[in-house]
């Protein structure tokens, strides 16, 4: 896996770290020579496939497969009841890209601002295996915006520029 | 009478001064100091460099049931 994502331009087989007991790892890559679709398909060249196992009914709190997991439900509600849209962001304490996240884009002035438009909930991806894997959460971090209605109106994966993020955040609010 | 004026000022005495200690070999002393900065230079440029970078965190189902072809 290592040999294969660091054979790709943009990427030095020493920023590769590989979390086996997660079945995960965090690269460090230049966005400019290499894209996530990039990994993605080097990955599933190798026989894989970019993702979190789906886990067994007795571990999973999602009753129905159709159903939105609790813990979103909640917020959902919350959402609703204010008027605003929810913000979901799956991360894990581990994650040294989620970290870099917070401290650029969640610290930033202008996304704080922002972020008034929105419920926020930060979703623990070990805590809530069940809830990254509803929403076929493929890599860290991950931010996804749902409507009032529970639907996704848009996705991210990765870094981010917070002001960029931002604008986009004041534009799916307004529409 | 032009350069007797200048003599009399401050800054322009610390200037012969400094034009007096590179006028000889002594211009040798600078050498480091240039090199030194270019260094300076180049080690800014591959921090910004590294700063640029991104960073994910994906996961793979089932990488651990073959470690060996992961390492």
């Amino acid at each position: 896996m290592v040999a294969a994502l660091s054979g790709l331009a943009g990427i030095d087989s020493d920023n590769v770290e590989v979390f086996l007991d997660r079945d995960a790892f965090t690269v460090k890559y230049d966005a400019i020579q290499v894209s996530l679709g990039d990994m993605y398909t080097a990955i599933i060249e190798l026989g894989y496939s970019p993702g979190i196992a789906e886990l067994g009914s007795s571990e999973s709190e999602i009753n129905d497969a159709s159903s939105i997991p609790a813990l979103v439900a909640i917020a959902l509600t919350d959402a609703a009841s204010q008027e605003k849209m929810l913000l979901l962001d799956f991360y894990a304490e581990w994650c040294i890209a989620c970290k870099a996240l917070d401290a650029s884009v969640f610290s930033h002035p202008a996304v704080i601002d922002s972020l008034d438009n929105y419920i926020f909930l930060k979703v623990d991806t070990d805590e809530h295996e069940d809830v990254a894997a509803y929403y076929s959460v493929v890599g860290m971090p991950t931010l996804v915006i749902l409507n009032t209605e529970g639907h996704e109106v848009h996705r991210s994966v990765g870094m981010l520029d917070p002001e960029e993020y931002s604008q986009k955040l004041n534009e799916l609010f307004e529409i | 009478m032009f350069a007797l004026t200048l003599k009399h000022t401050p800054s322009i005495n610390l200037l012969e001064s400094i034009c007096m200690r590179f006028s000889k070999p002594k211009w040798l002393l600078v050498f480091p100091l240039l090199m030194a900065s270019m260094l300076a230079s180049v080690s800014v440029r591959v921090s910004a460099a590294e700063a640029e970078l991104s960073s994910v965190t994906i996961f793979v189902e089932g990488m651990m049931k073959s470690v060996g072809g992961v390492t």
